[in-house]
């Protein structure tokens, strides 16, 4: 959170501790580019509405999930949600 | 009514950002949006390799710079297709116009995102801008045009609007008009169920779900209940999401909302002739069979 925001927004806290509650919803975007992993069944139902059986994001992007890898690495970020993770 | 100078105008693209929850919980949004995309000369261009806008209520409030390169990097994206951002999602939406604004308007900032993206040949310069759904709807494809693709007048439906936090974030919150507009336009019936403004919870729901269902969806979900809504409809896949959970989880506590929902871009393509099948409206988690027995759309 910036300055200028904490100004603005005099009620929000930098997260200084990583609550519980945000160390999965990090990593996933780290490790797939979302914060949802794509659910097989979800798969079938997007094939049946007649678009793509995966989304044209991240979620088919190998090159795009390194990239967003590379690109947090070394932030607090990706230290605080990381430091406990296996490398995949 | 908003009236524009591009109602009669000719196929514009967009690039098209979908988020997370979209198209991995919510695909019924995605598909009735490309479905009525032609009808409204709307060409989608997919942003191939885009991640999470991220999520501002996490990713911003741990670590802002982190925040903004990966903000950085989805616009850059659209930049190198050379068309504006549409952003189906109220989140999504806050953060890259947000995102955008500050990185652009700081040229140190740039110089340093950029020396980031570099890495990935990738280059921000700030060139696209970043529209809302409901701002594409009402200021680039026009109100008249829209009314003139109706095939189906939904007029006997009564809905609850849940509007999301962000909209209100928009310049003289005008993104909240213009989901009145639309609303009006296609001739629904709008309900004022007196908790238009409350939050859905979906921030809350990110620390504690049990918290925000009993803080905020359990009150507008009884609101709703109380002003005998038809269905809610939401453009926000957040307040979608949590007031689905919502109403599943609160069965327990014998909570029997059974409140339809619909996302904005379902609605209309109802509006526009597709049938509820064909985008996905049966495939909801809240059933939607009442709905549309009383839109008379059921079976083949």
């Amino acid at each position: 959170m910036s300055d200028d925001e904490l100004t603005l927004y005099p009620w929000r806290k930098r997260v200084k501790t990583l609550p519980k509650s945000f160390k999965n919803p990090i990593v996933n975007i780290i490790r797939v580019g979302h914060i949802p992993k794509l659910a097989s069944t979800r798969e079938r139902i997007r094939e049946n509405l007649g678009i793509n059986r995966k989304p044209p994001t991240a979620y088919q992007d190998e090159k795009a999930r390194l990239e967003l890898k590379e690109l947090v690495k070394g932030t607090d970020l990706y230290d605080k949600a990381m430091w406990d993770e296996r490398d995949e | 009514m908003k009236e524009t100078s591009r109602d009669q105008q000719m196929t514009r693209n967009y690039a098209l950002f979908l988020g997370c929850y979209i198209p991995s919980m919510q695909p019924f949004a995605e598909a009735s949006l490309r479905r009525i995309a032609p009808l409204l000369k709307m060409k989608l261009i997919d942003m191939e390799g885009a991640t999470c806008c991220p999520v501002p209520e996490i990713v911003r409030l741990v670590d802002y710079d982190a925040w903004l390169f990966v903000s950085a990097r989805n616009l850059a994206l659209a930049e190198s297709e050379g068309e504006d951002i549409l952003a189906l999602c109220n989140g999504c939406w806050e953060t890259l116009h947000e995102a955008r604004e500050a990185i652009v308007s700081d040229p140190e900032l740039l110089t340093e995102v950029n020396s980031h993206l570099s890495l990935f040949d990738k280059r921000l310069e700030g060139k696209i801008k970043v529209k809302h759904f409901l701002e594409v709807i009402v200021e680039d494809v026009g109100l008249q045009s829209l009314k003139a693709s109706i095939k189906k007048p939904l007029s006997n439906l009564k809905v609850g609007v849940q509007y999301g936090c962000k909209l209100y974030k928009s310049p003289e919150s005008k993104f909240v008009s213009y989901f009145d507009n639309i609303i009006e336009t296609l001739g629904v019936k709008a309900i004022e169920y007196g908790a238009e403004k409350l939050c859905c919870g979906f921030p809350l729901s990110l620390y504690s779900l049990d918290e925000a269902m009993e803080e905020r969806a359990k009150f507008k979900l009884a609101k709703m209940q109380e002003a005998k809504v038809d269905c809610m409809v939401t453009a926000c896949p957040g307040c979608f999401d949590v007031l689905e959970k919502a109403q599943l989880l609160l069965k327990r506590q014998g909570l029997h909302y059974e409140i339809p929902m619909l996302s904005l871009t379902e609605l209309m393509a109802l509006s526009l002739g597709f049938r509820p099948e064909e985008i996905g409206v049966d495939t909801h988690r809240v059933k939607t069979d009442a709905l549309i027995a009383k839109l008379g759309m059921e079976g083949n």
